[in-house]
């Protein structure tokens, strides 16, 4: 119970959705790339950070709940329901071949969603790291 | 996953190279099996699982499907049309017409270097792509220690 409520903070999840969202992202921008001189082909783009953001802030709608059966609507215990989004884009173009993947573009998308990744990781890592130091320390006063 | 997209691509630009490479090697040919001078191959790539009839079927919730899953050689074609062999007038040359004229294999060698220029950088892109993955792999694994 009490590891329950450890475990299921806000931050944990928020970052632990980082991670999953920009791993989402990644597999999309290396398909773009694989995709590079596929005619017809049309890029996909990954987002997850405006309806985290809109969590956070509170936005949107916000479901009363008054049962553990009651669904979750709104509020940071929707975080870990948040389902990174895939979108086709369809509206530029870029080349006759219908292709719209333009390399530099993909490449630069990639080194930042790489270093994102990595640093949702390494705050991951301290979070764990520092309450581990506060559960092993609180037992030794 | 991650990796299988990039090693795809990978795999469709070694084979679009082996293509090219096989084109300028080729570029003198002036008999084949089937009798007319060398002619100039392409690769068609294409995107499994993003076909539009695919996408439009395929529920959007399903993230991979709409990601895609690579690239794939779809074939690989000859240019057949018999405007595209360049003539030359040669009338010594044994495959010489009754106008001295010799077709000679459609290959610009120059347009071929520029080719595998770009068959070369895009597998580099895909590299850099996998080697990213491998690295962020490599981070979560050292979460916790």
């Amino acid at each position: 119970m009490i590891i329950g409520r450890i475990f299921n903070n806000t931050t944990l999840n928020v970052l632990k959705k980082g991670i999953e969202g920009t791993n989402q992202r990644h597999k999309a921008i290396s398909n773009n790339i694989a995709n590079v001189d596929t005619p017809n082909y049309q890029r996909a783009t990954v987002g997850f950070e405006d309806q985290l953001k809109r969590v956070l802030r509170g936005q949107g709608v916000k479901g009363v709940r008054n049962h553990p059966d009651h669904f979750i609507i709104g509020g940071p215990e929707e975080i870990p329901l948040i389902r990174p989004r895939v979108d086709i884009d369809d509206g530029t173009r870029f080349r006759p071949d219908h292709n719209n993947v333009n390399i530099d573009q993909e490449m630069a998308d990639l080194a930042e969603n790489t270093q994102r990744n990595l640093e949702f990781t390494e705050l991951l890592k301290r979070r764990y790291a520092s309450m581990k130091r506060v559960i092993q320390t609180a037992g030794q006063v | 996953m991650s990796y299988q997209i990039s090693t795809s691509g990978m795999t469709a630009q070694r084979i679009r190279m082996d293509v090219i490479s096989n084109n300028i090697a080729n570029a003198n040919t002036m008999v084949t099996a089937e009798g007319s001078p060398f002619r100039r191959r392409q690769v068609l790539f294409e995107a499994p699982g993003r076909t539009f009839a695919e996408s439009m079927t395929t529920a959007r919730r399903r993230l991979n499907r709409m990601i895609g899953c690579g690239v794939k050689v779809q074939k690989i074609v000859e240019d057949r049309s018999e405007a595209a062999y360049t003539k030359i007038f040669d009338p010594g040359h044994p495959f010489a017409d009754e106008n001295g004229l010799v077709l000679r294999p459609n290959i610009n060698v120059t347009t071929e270097m520029v080719n595998i220029i770009d068959a070369s950088r895009s597998y580099e892109a895909n590299l850099t792509a996998f080697n990213s993955f491998k690295k962020m792999e490599e981070r979560a694994l050292q979460i916790g220690t």
